[in-house]
């Protein structure tokens, strides 16, 4: 038996701990949508916007003619304006002077905690946009469902998308909202704030709805967006209308915006992109079908595509059959895979499929990326609100109100664009059916 | 047709509320006419309940049949007698696809499953399974 002497549990008072340098990330930093999207960034010279001129139709006059037969009457192009506008993002950060102090050095905190706070700002900003960047520009999150009941807000179509004949066990309404937001409602009808905007407090893991602070009561089919706290009785402070347009917006038939930065879809529907409503089951006749059909309409030649996971899967399962006509080299090594399984884009006919995690669910976007020539306007690509001195952290509160505290705002305000939407196409209400061609049998 | 006009939109089904967004609103349409139903919407409608299966792989992709008609519309849009979904799987009508892909024999409908709450949720985020317990109880 061993007898008494110095070992860790005897003298564990004499023992310190040491640190990992690093601190290690468990919340996500990469943005699929804002990375995959490599917009040709255009300036912004302020003013009321920025006008562009739509070219909506042709002179129409053209005409075979023989000798001393009356000719056309004179015909000539028509031309349509409308107005391009600038969206922003805020994010704030408030810390007090103790903590600051108490961070500075190596040995009191893992690192500063302003560098940790303002560096990481800016992700949770791209975090933000990921949604926004594949909505509407409404910053809709979902809408209140029938099924409402007390501080249990149910919720159907996630980001506006309808989620008709969806159950809402299957519609996910809570996907886009977070644990301790202030919620507004929105009434669809006048734009009009309802009143009470209470804090999530939680959101429940069957996907259909958040539990709020206290009980909404607000209207079925009223628009769920963020407010910037729980005491809002102003749509102006909610996020409603305020987002960046995203795709569902841009690549559009009218469905989410019947008026496209000044230009009516349904008058000028070459400003409209081709939409397959109610689509069901994929099959690659049905891709074939669509890139014919923007070809036709506006010469469109489809080089992505992007949807959520989801209906990549379904694509999957489409390729399945022909895998197996593969070369011999692969045949003696086969290989169950795709690309898909390291996440790398797959293609249809060289063209690119690329999974985003934001996309609206059932849906499958078709771009002709150059031919629809996307743009984003920036009057703003990201800082920091400085001061009169040009400091950013800024002293929080004036008399009674006055605290050792520093604030810290962080804006970016641009908006995305593109000249040529109906070169590309969308494909709404997909099943997660597949009609796959089997060969030889 | 001019801006702002009217038309009597039609929901040809016996039992279904038919959804319909346009410009980002949602709209419910029970079974029966509907009166004074801004054009741009009852398109809308028209084209966002397709009678599954009745859609020309080869033909216009603007012409199929819907469960909504518009009274008085030319063909076939303006047909408003009774109709009910179908069982397709799809929009098109596969009889009509061209080559192997319209052959039964040679077609097989597999289904991937739809999206799962984990595919809906945004990155790494759990949700709290106590305060869902508490909420539920």
């Amino acid at each position: 038996m061993a007898g008494p002497g110095s070992d860790a549990a005897t003298e564990d008072g004499l023992l310190k701990n040491t640190y990992e340098d690093v601190i290690a990330e468990g919340v996500l930093r990469k943005f699929q949508l804002r990375d995959w999207f490599k917009l040709k960034d255009s300036p912004w010279e302020g003013g009321r916007g920025k006008e562009w001129s739509a070219h909506v139709e042709r002179n129409n006059s053209p005409m075979a003619v023989g000798s001393d037969s009356a000719i056309p009457v004179a015909d000539n192009q028509k031309y349509v304006t409308g107005f391009i506008t600038q969206r922003k993002i805020m994010a704030r950060w408030r810390v007090t002077q103790e903590q600051l102090d108490d961070t500075q050095s190596r040995e009191g905190a893992y690192r500063s905690s302003r560098t940790e706070n303002m560096e990481r700002l800016i992700d949770d900003i791209a975090y933000r946009e990921e949604f926004y960047l594949g909505s509407d520009g409404r910053g809709v999150f979902a809408i209140v469902d029938a099924t409402s009941s007390g501080a249990t807000l149910e919720l159907n179509s996630p980001g506006n998308v309808s989620s008709t004949g969806v159950a809402i066990t299957s519609a996910f309404g809570n996907r886009f909202i977070k644990r301790g937001m202030a919620l507004a409602a929105i009434n669809p009808a006048n734009g009009v704030i309802r009143t009470n905007t209470p804090k999530v407090t939680a959101v429940n893991s069957d996907g259909t709805d958040v539990t709020l602070a206290s009980s909404p009561s607000w209207t079925t089919g009223d628009y769920v967006v963020q407010a910037a706290n729980n005491a809002v009785t102003d749509t102006l402070d909610t996020a409603y209308e305020k987002a960046p347009w995203g795709l569902t917006a841009i690549i559009d038939d009218g469905t989410y915006r019947q008026n496209y930065f000044g230009i009516d879809r349904y008058l000028y529907p070459n400003y409209a992109s081709y939409v397959s409503a109610a689509t069901g089951a994929l099959s690659f006749d049905l891709l074939q079908r669509i890139s014919d059909i923007v070809n036709q309409r506006l010469d469109g030649e489809v080089n992505a595509i992007a949807s959520h996971h989801s209906v990549r899967r379904v694509y999957i399962l489409l390729t399945q059959a022909d895998r197996r006509y593969a070369d011999q080299a692969s045949r003696m090594r086969p290989d169950g895979g795709t690309a898909a399984f390291q996440q790398e884009d797959l293609t249809m006919g060289a063209v690119s499929y690329k999974a985003v995690r934001t996309l609206p669910l059932r849906s499958m976007f078709l771009l002709d990326v150059q031919g629809s020539d996307l743009v984003r306007y920036t009057s703003e690509k990201g800082k920091w609100v400085s001061g009169t001195s040009g400091e950013i952290l800024v002293r929080d509160g004036t008399g009674t109100n006055a605290r050792h505290a520093w604030e810290s705002w962080y804006y970016k305000r641009y908006n995305l664009f593109a000249r040529n939407p109906g070169k590309c196409a969308r494909l709404d209400g997909l099943t997660g059916m597949t009609f796959v061609v089997v060969r030889g049998e | 047709m001019q801006f702002g006009d009217t038309v009597t939109l039609v929901n040809r089904t016996s039992k279904s509320v038919l959804g319909v967004q346009w410009d980002g609103v949602h709209y419910h349409f029970p079974p029966g006419e509907h009166p004074n139903i801004p054009i741009q919407i009852a398109i809308a409608a028209l084209k966002q309940h397709p009678l599954m299966g009745s859609e020309d792989p080869l033909g216009d992709p603007g012409i199929f049949r819907s469960l909504f008609g518009i009274r008085g519309a030319s063909d076939p849009f303006g047909d408003i007698t009774p109709l009910e979904q179908t069982d397709a799987d799809e929009r098109i009508d596969r009889s009509k696809v061209m080559g192997v892909g319209g052959d039964k024999k040679q077609v097989r409908k597999i289904n991937a499953g739809g999206p799962t709450h984990f595919d809906a949720r945004m990155g790494t985020e759990t949700v709290n399974l106590q305060d869902d317990a508490v909420t539920r109880r």
